[in-house]
């Protein structure tokens, strides 16, 4: 996912602001994020990305409960 | 929307269905473009229910958002944004989106009221909803109607029909802006594009609106 797509997204639950945690970028583009989470500013759960793709489920929806 | 099984195992056989019917894929785009509002801006434009991005790459969405992580795998190497999520509880910021695309996604979820609220949430005032049905009431959505349990992308789904779906749509304070439909015959059999105003007889009905002042 393109860095920029943060301002537009959210948590699922709450709307309220993601902060990027652990963000691992493309070799060959500073601003395309391949590796990391999203956690959300008020409740502090906290969403994956994995191969750039952010999984925003809500956690009960989930299909494998992360480590 | 929970019902991503099929769509989540088999993301190559429901991408077989627009190579196997490119005339109505075809037909289904043009009527889409044509419904599709003068002005947005395209880094504001996010697809529900994307899918493999079938319709947002062609259509320029910048953002797809669904339930089915490999079906995005597709659609990230089309060059859309993709992001895991729900319609009813969309991971996507208060008036964050010009327009809004949902593309015979209401037939698969678990709760339109909620999606609808959800959508009215994320769209700018001014923003626009563009929504494509497969009208259950249309002759061909009557026979698709017939046959849904021997499909295994349609088993789960709840066709509406145009109606319904334009009901729900004002229910949930959207006006109305433009109807257009497509598809009137089986889709295999369908040539040049055949767009018309209006609903009823085409199969994959669009409809145009925006939320009320």
């Amino acid at each position: 996912m393109n860095e920029s797509l943060l301002e537009i997204l959210c948590c699922p639950l709450d709307k309220h602001e993601l902060e990027l945690e652990d963000a691992e970028y493309a070799a060959d583009d500073d601003e395309e994020i391949v590796d990391g989470a999203l956690s959300c500013s008020e409740c502090g759960e906290r969403y994956p990305i994995e191969d750039g793709i952010p999984n925003l489920l809500p956690p009960d929806m989930r299909e494998e409960t992360p480590a | 929307m929970t019902v991503v099984d099929p769509f989540e195992s088999d993301p190559d056989e429901y991408d077989a269905w627009f190579d196997a019917n490119a005339d109505a894929y075809r037909a289904e785009r043009v009527a889409l473009e044509r419904a599709l509002p003068a002005d947005y801006r395209r880094s504001r434009t996010v697809e529900i229910g994307a899918g493999t991005g079938r319709f947002a790459e062609p259509l320029g969405i910048s953002l797809g958002v669904d339930p089915a992580r490999s079906a995005l795998v597709r659609a990230r190497e089309r060059d859309i944004e993709s992001v895991q999520g729900v319609a009813e509880s969309l991971p996507v910021a208060d008036d964050a989106v010009d327009l809004a695309l949902f593309v015979t996604v209401f037939a698969f979820v678990d709760d339109l009221e909620a999606t609808l609220a959800e959508t009215r949430r994320v769209l700018a005032e001014d923003g626009a909803l563009v929504v494509a049905v497969l009208d259950r009431s249309s002759p061909v959505g009557r026979v698709y109607q017939e046959q849904k349990d021997e499909n295994p992308f349609y088993a789960d789904a709840t066709f509406l029909t145009a109606a319904e779906a334009r009901s729900a749509l004002e229910d949930a304070g959207f006006t109305i802006e433009r109807r257009l439909q497509t598809v009137f015959d089986d889709p295999s059999a369908v040539e040049e594009p055949d767009v018309r105003e209006g609903h009823g007889d085409g199969l994959f009905a669009v409809t145009r609106a925006r939320p009320d002042r």
